[in-house]
């Protein structure tokens, strides 16, 4: 138990320290903490000696209680109300502990005990009242004294009340008499305010007294008196001491882990429909951006044509692609100028860049469309106002939509500049390999090799070839390289657009990722829902 | 015309009353208001209302703590055993009254204590069981007792059954002279003397008793306590009595209880007592001290009210805020508007060329669209988002107004939870039953249902423009000549070509460009606006943050601060005027 015990506070010890934004736990951390140093404090405290308390309205004979048990004038007793004004420690000699300036009197013989001597719990004089408190808290074992007059006393109960399962308790009717006894009726009402008392002892603490003044045997007006030093003596052993300690921490282990329960049970509730909430939130928002960005960002030709069309120019070989390539700086001369002339591009230029495999600034980024943003403000309202009503504290909105745009614009560059450029690369690389090339280039090179074997021997054998021969030649020539440009233009076209098709797979896939929108959110959920782990495992432990 | 006590008392009661009626409904409020008046509303109920009309019968009850022996006194007094004695606490539960016949009569009849349940006391054991109802008052007739006294046994005042409580108070306050029945042990118990102490404030008589005394030198002891218990509540003079420690006292009960001061013993002291001077003593310091008491209420009572209207106007302020926050954006009407004026300012000529412009190009439009199309999106390598319809832009809106709604009702959690009680539990709740996803939806809905602009604002822009029309003449000048050249410099183009190519092209061209005319000057025109475009649109700013508030106010607000406000509507000043008013015409009768 005390292996676990401590590692029960430990845990306890770390909620007491909670500063996130779960209002019902922040709020419960003080009382926590102060609950925690008083475990902390018992638990180092469990190995030592028995602090009992008599505790009892004024005037019902505890001083005199003390006395009888030590068989000396110890605590000022009189007639007067209200008598001891400072709590009065009766312990064994030798002992180390801090009482403040309590008075002490270290002349007992029971070994195992401190004897407390209350001050009263129900006069006049408030500070009384406070001190009988302290000593309470103080304390591991409750004496309640108590005679016909005061048993029912609301003051001492309204004292006790907190202790309730906190502290042992045992009863004394202090003033028997031939009266009949109020035991039952006591013990009756006791039982049903749910207090648990241990031993019930009926003595006459004022005839002791005398006794013992004078010496003698035990008479028959004393009543439960020797049982009670009896039990004092010897029933106190060790091991009885150290049961009553571990059950007076567990009960107040068990009042702590009462409480906690009650929390996590309604913060579960709320925590599953805030989890629920913005996990549907999140879906919303990556299908909104995923179906922005198809039919927006995604949706041009020109975007995909001109990203290829660069792979293509930086690997074009042979006379075609030289060709391409000239042709290429022409074309995309209207995509590139306003690049050059202008320093923050549109999504689209960004969106080239990033297929095309430039760098960009982190700060320019600018992805993520103002109508998506829209979107997510709306949404964070919605889910700032259920945490607040389930009495979490909701991140602000900044830094919700902060996360949102990086991770937004991760995504996003991530599909751009993997899988889609990859892709891009692959088919440029299709188009550019030595084949292909080949193929377009045998056409052009054959057509001029037969041309310029025409001209040799038409040189040797015939008249030499007119004017028209080589205007003809050059125009068929001019339109054989045209056709295979328009061709080549096609192809580039066709499977750019083809890896867009693929890449927009790609992109659902990565939006639809779980945590693109709302991580703060989901973290905080995290957050509390781990904390509501340890107390509700706690709880089991302590169980 | 000054009001009789009577008619103060009744009037007060009968505000109170209407004042509790209405406010039946926020009990946390009812509660925090009329926390600590038991007191006085028990003195108006069971004292000053009842005894108006004082019939000189002297009201005698023995009270205390539990286990002092309030019964054993009580059959002491009687000679007789009337109310049953137990060992254990707490066990009197119920009031019982014992008077001379001609009393008893009365009292069955309800015109003693009329504010209690007379019974007939047939069987003991229904003083300390607990199950007669908790207004009733046991009535046993004794012909001993003279018609001038009734004397009371009733339950204590400091056990755990706090019914006990509720009970004595009651009759504490519709009694005369109370015996304060002490031990050595319960003579200064906290309790114990606030009860005696608050029954002294209110004029009540205390004859204090000290029972289970040592007898021993003349009970020397018992007389310091009592001395000491009389200092703590502030009596002074009175007759002290006192019973000796014995057992066996209940069974003898016809031996008198000795006074320590040598006079007339206690029976015969309560007999002795001028019961119409005491009863009118009484009286009159009752009221004194209901009145007192009241003052104090009434400023509490003052108080809370003003913190709640407080309360009120300062979520009424973060409602003015959160519409000054809502910034509008202004949509195509208000853009249009400033087309509408421009268009007027153009010259009858350039009028014409204009809408001849726009006539034939209208038709050629999507010409022009597509090639403009076409170069963007060579050069923005996007596809261009087609312009916002109108049904979007109206959404965009509706989303707009609707985050604010949110946002505000987040605000009003948040500010509710930093608020005291009870406005923080009246408003909590009244938030708890707020459907906040109707009522943003409701606000959202009333933003947009009418998007009109005011004539109002019309005249606003149309001033505004106008100035600046005439305090700049000279880019007046440059802008119409600029219109004026954009305008024909078509058909400056269009006409050799025409001439060359014998009509081919040249509508297209002036199609093409005449209309964009009307658009570079209206840009141009705005352009110079900037500056002033804030202002512009100043008015039309806060005639939507207006509207907004308004909404607000309807669908948010309105429920939310309905209770407040209606607790505010039960006691507005007047109430607290009638009150006061009442309080005072106590104060004088007395």
């Amino acid at each position: 138990m005390p292996e676990s015990l401590l590692g029960i506070i430990e845990q306890l010890e770390q909620l007491a320290r909670y500063d996130g934004p779960w209002k019902v736990l922040r709020d419960e951390a003080p009382k926590l903490a102060s609950q925690c140093a008083e475990l902390r404090e018992r638990e180092q405290r469990l190995d030592d000696v028995l602090v009992v308390a008599l505790v009892g309205g004024t005037g019902v004979g505890k001083s005199t209680l003390l006395n009888a048990i030590a068989g000396d004038n110890i605590a000022e007793t009189s007639a007067m109300r209200p008598c001891t004004a400072v709590p009065v420690v009766y312990h064994p000699p030798g002992l180390r502990m801090d009482f403040g300036d309590w008075k002490q009197v270290p002349r007992s013989a029971l070994e195992y005990l401190v004897l407390i001597d209350t001050p009263d719990s129900d006069t006049i004089v408030h500070r009384h009242r406070e001190l009988a408190n302290a000593v309470l808290r103080q304390c591991d074992l409750v004496i309640l004294c108590a005679s016909p007059e005061k048993y029912l006393d609301e003051d001492t109960w309204s004292l006790l009340r907190p202790m309730r399962g906190e502290r042992t308790m045992i009863c004394v009717e202090t003033k028997a008499s031939e009266q009949e006894s109020i035991c039952d009726d006591w013990r009756k009402r006791l039982e049903a305010d749910g207090f648990a008392i241990e031993q019930y002892f009926r003595v006459n603490a004022r005839q002791t007294f005398d006794r013992k003044l004078v010496g003698g045997p035990a008479l028959a007006g004393e009543y439960d008196f020797p049982r009670l030093e009896m039990f004092l003596r010897q029933e106190l052993s060790k091991e009885r001491i150290a049961r009553i300690k571990r059950s007076n921490a567990a009960g107040l282990l068990q009042q702590i882990a009462a409480r906690l329960n009650d929390h996590a049970r309604t913060a579960g509730n709320h925590l599953e429909c805030l989890n629920l909430m913005v996990h549907a939130a999140d879906k919303e928002i990556a299908r909104d951006s995923c179906s922005r960005i198809e039919n927006r960002l995604l949706a041009a030709p020109h975007l995909w044509s001109f990203a290829i069309g660069r792979e293509i120019s930086l690997r074009a070989k042979g006379v075609l692609g030289t060709l391409y390539r000239l042709a290429e700086v022409v074309r995309s001369l209207p995509a590139r100028l306003p690049m050059m002339l202008t320093g923050s591009p549109s999504s689209g230029r960004q969106a080239a860049a990033l297929l095309t495999g430039q760098e960009l600034a982190g700060d320019d980024f600018e992805l993520v469309q103002s109508p998506i943003v829209e979107e997510y403000r709306t949404r964070y309202s919605e889910i700032a106002l259920a945490f607040t009503r389930a009495g979490i504290d909701p991140p602000s909105e900044e830094t919700s939509l902060e996360a949102f745009k990086q991770e937004f614009a991760r995504r996003l560059t991530g599909m751009l500049q993997g899988p889609a450029r990859q892709r891009l690369i692959q088919h440029a690389a299709l188009l550019t390999s030595w084949p292909t090339t080949l193929f377009f280039d045998v056409f052009p090179l054959v057509f001029v090799a037969f041309c310029g074997y025409k001209i040799v021997r038409d040189y040797f054998t015939g008249p030499i070839l007119g004017t028209d021969f080589f205007i003809h030649s050059g125009a068929v020539l001019a339109l054989l390289l045209a056709a295979e440009l328009l061709l080549l233009a096609i192809l580039a076209r066709w499977l750019g657009w083809a890896a867009r098709r693929r890449s927009v797979g790609d992109l659902r896939a990565a939006m639809h990722a779980p945590q693109l929108a709302f991580q703060r959110e989901t973290q905080t959920l995290a957050a509390i829902k781990d904390e509501l782990h340890t107390a509700t495992n706690l709880l089991d432990e302590v169980r | 015309m000054e009001e009789t006590l009577g008619e103060a008392l009744s009037g007060f009661d009968a505000v109170l009353a209407a004042w509790k009626t209405a406010l039946a409904g926020f009990p946390t409020l009812q509660a925090r208001l009329f926390e600590n008046t038991a007191e006085w509303d028990k003195l108006l109920r069971y004292k000053l209302l009842p005894h108006l009309e004082g019939e000189g019968c002297l009201v005698a009850a023995a009270a205390g703590g539990t286990n002092t022996g309030k019964s054993t006194v009580f059959n002491l007094l009687l000679g007789r055993d009337i109310s049953p004695i137990r060992s254990t606490a707490a066990a009197t539960c119920r009031p019982v009254v014992a008077a001379s016949p001609y009393r008893y009569g009365q009292c069955l009849a309800g015109r003693l204590m009329p504010e209690f349940q007379p019974l007939h006391l047939e069987d003991a054991e229904m003083l300390v069981n607990g199950l007669a109802p908790e207004n009733a008052l046991f009535a046993a007739c004794d012909e001993s007792l003279p018609d001038r006294l009734v004397l009371l046994d009733i339950p204590d005042v400091d056990s755990i059954d706090k019914q006990n409580w509720e009970v004595a108070e009651n009759i504490q306050a519709s009694g005369d002279v109370l015996i304060a029945v002490l031990t050595g042990e319960k003579y200064k118990d906290d309790r114990v003397i606030a009860f005696f102490r608050r029954a002294h404030a209110a004029g009540r008589i205390i004859i204090p008793l000290m029972n289970k005394a040592n007898p021993e030198n003349d009970f020397e002891v018992a007389r310091a306590q009592i001395d000491d218990f009389a200092k703590e509540i502030g009596l002074d003079g009175a007759m002290r009595f006192a019973i000796a420690h014995d057992f066996s006292v209940a069974k003898h009960l016809n031996a008198p209880i000795e006074p320590l001061d040598g006079q007339l013993p206690l029976r015969a002291h309560l007999e002795s007592l001028d019961a119409a001077a005491i009863k009118a003593q009484v009286y009159k310091e009752s009221v004194a001290h209901f009145v007192s008491q009241t003052g104090e209420f009434l400023d509490r009572a003052q108080e809370t009210f003003s913190s709640i209207g407080d309360i009120v106007r300062e979520i009424e302020h973060h409602a003015a805020a959160c519409a000054d926050r809502y910034d509008p954006q202004p949509d195509e009407s208000v853009g249009e508007l400033l087309h509408e004026y421009i268009t007027a300012r153009r010259s009858n000529f350039s009028q014409y060329v204009s809408a001849l412009g726009t006539r034939i190009g209208r038709n050629l439009a999507p010409i022009g669209q597509y090639v403009q199309q076409a170069v963007r999106k060579r050069t923005t390598l996007g596809a261009e988002p087609p312009n916002p319809t109108q049904d979007e832009v109206t959404e965009r809106t509706v989303k707009s107004v609707e985050r604010f709604a949110c946002d505000f009702i987040r605000d009003l959690f948040q500010t509710t939870n930093n608020l005291r009680e009870p406005a923080k539990g009246m408003l909590l709740q009244a938030l708890e039953f707020l459907d906040a996803d109707e009522a943003i939806e409701a606000v959202g809905k009333c933003m947009v249902s009418d998007s009109e602009l005011s004539e109002s604002f019309r005249a606003h822009v149309e001033h505004t423009l106008d100035l600046w029309w005439e305090e700049q003449p000279m880019r007046r000048f440059l802008l119409q000549e600029l219109d004026a050249l954009l305008l024909l410099s078509p058909a400056a183009i269009a006409i050799p070509i025409a001439i060359h190519t014998g009509g081919l092209g040249a509508p297209e061209i002036a199609a093409a460009v005449s209309p964009l005319a009307g658009v570079f000057f209206s840009r141009i025109m705005e352009h110079q606006l900037a500056d002033q475009w804030l202002d512009l649109i100043a008015p039309w700013r806060a005639e939507q943050q207006v509207r907004f508030r308004v909404t607000l106010e309807e669908h948010i607000l309105t429920p939310c601060l309905a209770p407040l406000r209606q607790a505010l509507e039960a006691c507005d000043a007047n109430t607290f005027e009638t009150l006061r008013r009442h309080r005072e015409s106590c104060r004088k009768a007395c």
